[in-house]
């Protein structure tokens, strides 16, 4: 779990680096230079320099950026020339700075002066929408890469969000949403992703989602993944992969370690948390589920999730009927052994427990090294009687021989199961958005 | 882990074995008494516990049917002392130091007749040292462990219980744990199903867990055990011989069950009649044929 918390000094001591009073778009330029400079996946100098904006240095990026765009698309109607100048906050800046302060080409930047055309204006549109794609990068990458300052806090403010910092189950401070390095950075890259002034692609938004999402849900940043796919959904209404990660979302909240910390806390008055009850939460990822599979029915991996949830909301036969349905599709080691444990679970329920035997089995003879089957075995054997059966199973499973890494039993990891190709999306986003630096 | 939560203020939106231990007389009693039920009791008197009662003191109650007590022991029988100890990064530290010397305190309390166990819980419940009159490899065991990793409070319960009614002999099994369960698989309710069917004492020493975690208190509740809430390294050390020397205080009734239905839940009572004020602790009942 993560359990980061830093004390008050290192944010004291560390401080904000403000730019300084702008000439115009004087912040758009150092701000599009960081994204030209960044290599994607690089904790860099730019990544570094772009964590030091400040919430307030972020808003007048976008201000500036917008305008810039605005400016540059009267100039095309208005016929101006490259060199001619218009009149802006802070004073005169001519359309060609503009231009190359957006990442416009000179000869796309030419054609859409000499035509003020439709077609020329979105034109021009198009590489501003790399630029924006380049800065949503670049923010993900901070958010990722760049360490936070954590700023602990007693109270928040009415009607704001907090984020609660959790070690080992247990909850430690509550830290202002608002001030988190990850919440700012992840809000910003998907501003840009929002905005008016290029033509960002629908790919390019879609990778960009998917992968944040899949990265906060890996490494258990629930506090920002939830507004950051509230939001996903907005964007990206119906998207299967968007979808699955919510019901992911919930599913984990229903897990122990999430109602642990329910359990562990003790709020202030006047605040509650997000987390619901474990039905209350296994009810919403199964909707989340059920929509992902309308859209996808060939969403194996949704399949197998929601077969898991209708089990466990009590619906043990149409459970076991829809794992046994998704199995056949499961190709990967863990996903299989996750399918076989589940139904040894729904069999269980449904008091077959030859049945549930044999699919714990299997799940122990995918995973020799794990001891989850070997615990519901011996479960299952003390359910029936079997007294000397049941610890003769656990002196098997327990004893030293059984692994203690992670990767020997992959229910040690399963509230990281849904998203265990986050690396890979997040390397193929930077991939994509770095063939477009220019 | 990070949560999330809205304050709300006025408006209140949502925020955010055995081999190589002689017999003793007692044993093979109960060994050969398949249908019979053991009640372990403790019972105590303005806070001190009550010596020298006979069966003649008892009063038990299954169901509800006014049951003949075949047999009452007290203190002499060897046991089993098995220790769940935490292991998870929250132990890391000055507690797990503290948690080393407390466990070697309460195995210099075991007797050469006992036996004793370890189980470590983080992520992964390890049988360090399974159940055996040689203390020393418990106390290696405890040396051995290190801290890291989350917290599977429920499996190494069950896997306590499982291991401490594999003996014919009393079986204590002491939970230690600083946290909440954050990593097991099986369900809370089927390991407490699994307390009402054994006669495996719990005892939970805990440091902190909120009162709202239900597990511990609930799973010596049906077994008759206490939870006991413990502040510093010295607190855990007095506290596990306190639990050593309290087990050996109980009484151990038996009897075979007349009069009653065969099967489900069965309700205990345990009284003494001539001791108004004593308090008596015992499980509260238990799952026939289990």
């Amino acid at each position: 779990m993560i359990g980061v918390i830093v004390a008050w000094a290192c944010v004291l001591a560390a401080g904000q680096a403000a730019i300084p009073a702008p000439a115009p778009f004087e912040r758009l330029a150092r701000w599009t230079a960081l994204a030209d400079d960044h290599a994607p996946g690089a904790h860099d100098r730019a990544a570094d320099d772009a964590a030091r904006l400040s919430p307030a240095d972020l808003d007048a990026v976008v201000e500036e950026l917008e305008r810039a765009a605005r400016l540059l698309d009267r100039a095309g109607r208005d016929g101006r020339s490259p060199d001619s100048t218009v009149s802006t906050d802070g004073g005169q800046v001519a359309v060609s700075r503009i231009g190359g302060l957006l990442g416009v080409p000179p000869g796309d930047l030419q054609a859409l002066l000499a035509s003020g055309s439709p077609e020329g204006r979105r034109a021009v549109r198009a590489p501003i929408g790399r630029l924006l794609e380049r800065g949503a990068l670049l923010h993900a990458d901070v958010a990722i890469l760049v360490p936070p300052l954590v700023r602990l806090v007693r109270d928040v403010e009415p009607g704001t969000r907090a984020t609660l910092r959790v070690q080992d189950g247990r909850a430690g401070g509550l830290e202002r949403t608002a001030d988190s390095h990850v919440t700012v950075h992840f809000a910003f890259g998907s501003r840009l992703l929002g905005s008016d002034a290029g033509d960002v692609r629908s790919d390019a938004v879609r990778a960009w989602y998917r992968a944040t999402s899949a990265y906060q849900l890996a490494h258990e940043m629930y506090g920002d993944v939830m507004p950051h796919l509230d939001e996903a959904r907005l964007v990206l209404p119906g998207d299967p992969v968007i979808l699955f990660y919510s019901g992911a979302l919930h599913e984990v909240f229903a897990l122990p370690r999430s109602q642990a910390v329910v359990q562990s806390i003790e709020l202030p008055s006047g605040m509650e948390h997000d987390v619901g009850t474990e039905a209350e939460e296994l009810q919403m990822a199964a909707a989340f589920y059920g929509q992902a599979l309308e859209r996808d029915p060939g969403f194996h991996l949704a399949a197998l999730h929601y077969a898991r949830v209708i089990d466990q909301l009590g619906d043990h036969a149409r459970g076991r009927a829809a794992l046994e349905r998704a199995q056949l599709a499961l190709v990967d080691r863990p996903s299989q052994y996750f399918a076989e444990l589940f139904l040894g679970d729904a069999s269980r329920n449904l008091n077959e427990a030859d049945r549930a035997r044999v699919h714990y089995t299997r799940a122990l003879e995918l995973y020799p090294r794990a001891q989850t089957p070997g615990l519901a075995l011996s479960a299952l054997a003390r359910e029936q009687g079997g007294r000397e059966r049941a610890a003769g199973v656990i002196r098997t499973v327990l004893s030293r021989r059984v692994g203690r890494s992670l990767h020997d039993d992959p229910w040690w990891t399963y509230y990281q199961a849904h998203v265990a190709d986050n690396g890979e999306l997040l390397a193929a986003l930077r991939a994509t958005l770095a063939s477009d630096v220019r | 882990m990070t949560g999330v939560f809205r304050a709300a203020g006025a408006v209140s939106l949502a925020l955010a074995a055995l081999a190589g231990r002689p017999a003793t007389d007692q044993n093979p009693t109960f060994a050969g008494r398949v249908d019979a039920v053991r009640v372990d009791v403790l019972a105590t008197e303005a806070g001190a516990v009550v010596t020298g009662l006979t069966a003649a003191d008892f009063e038990v109650l299954d169901n509800g049917v006014p049951q003949t007590i075949d047999l009452v022991s007290f203190g002499e029988l060897p046991i089993n002392v098995i220790l769940a100890l935490d292991m998870s990064e929250s132990v890391a530290g000055s507690r797990l130091r503290n948690l080393r010397t407390a466990g070697r305190a309460l195995l210099g309390g075991v007797r050469p007749l006992d036996q004793a166990a370890l189980i470590t819980f983080s992520h992964a419940v390890v049988l360090a040292a399974d159940l055996s009159t040689d203390t020393s490899l418990v106390r290696a065991a405890l040396d051995d462990a290190a801290a890291f990793g989350d917290t599977a409070l429920v499996d190494a319960a069950y896997a306590g219980i499982v291991l401490g009614e594999s003996d014919r002999a009393r079986s204590l099994l002491i939970v230690f744990s600083d946290g909440l369960d954050t990593s097991s698989f099986l369900d809370p309710d089927l390991v407490h199903d699994t307390a009402r069917r054994t006669d495996t004492v719990v005892y939970a020493v805990s440091a902190g867990i909120p009162r709202k975690a239900r597990f511990l208190g609930e799973l010596t509740r049906l077994t008759g055990g206490s939870l006991m809430e413990v502040n510093g390294g010295a607190d855990v050390e007095a506290t596990f011989l306190r639990i050593l020397d309290e087990f050996r205080q109980r009484y151990l009734l038996s009897y075979s069950p007349r009069g009653v239905a065969p099967g489900g839940w069965h309700e205990i009572t345990v009284r003494l009649p001539s001791r108004g004020d004593a308090v008596i602790k015992a499980r509260p009942g238990y799952l026939s044929g289990s």
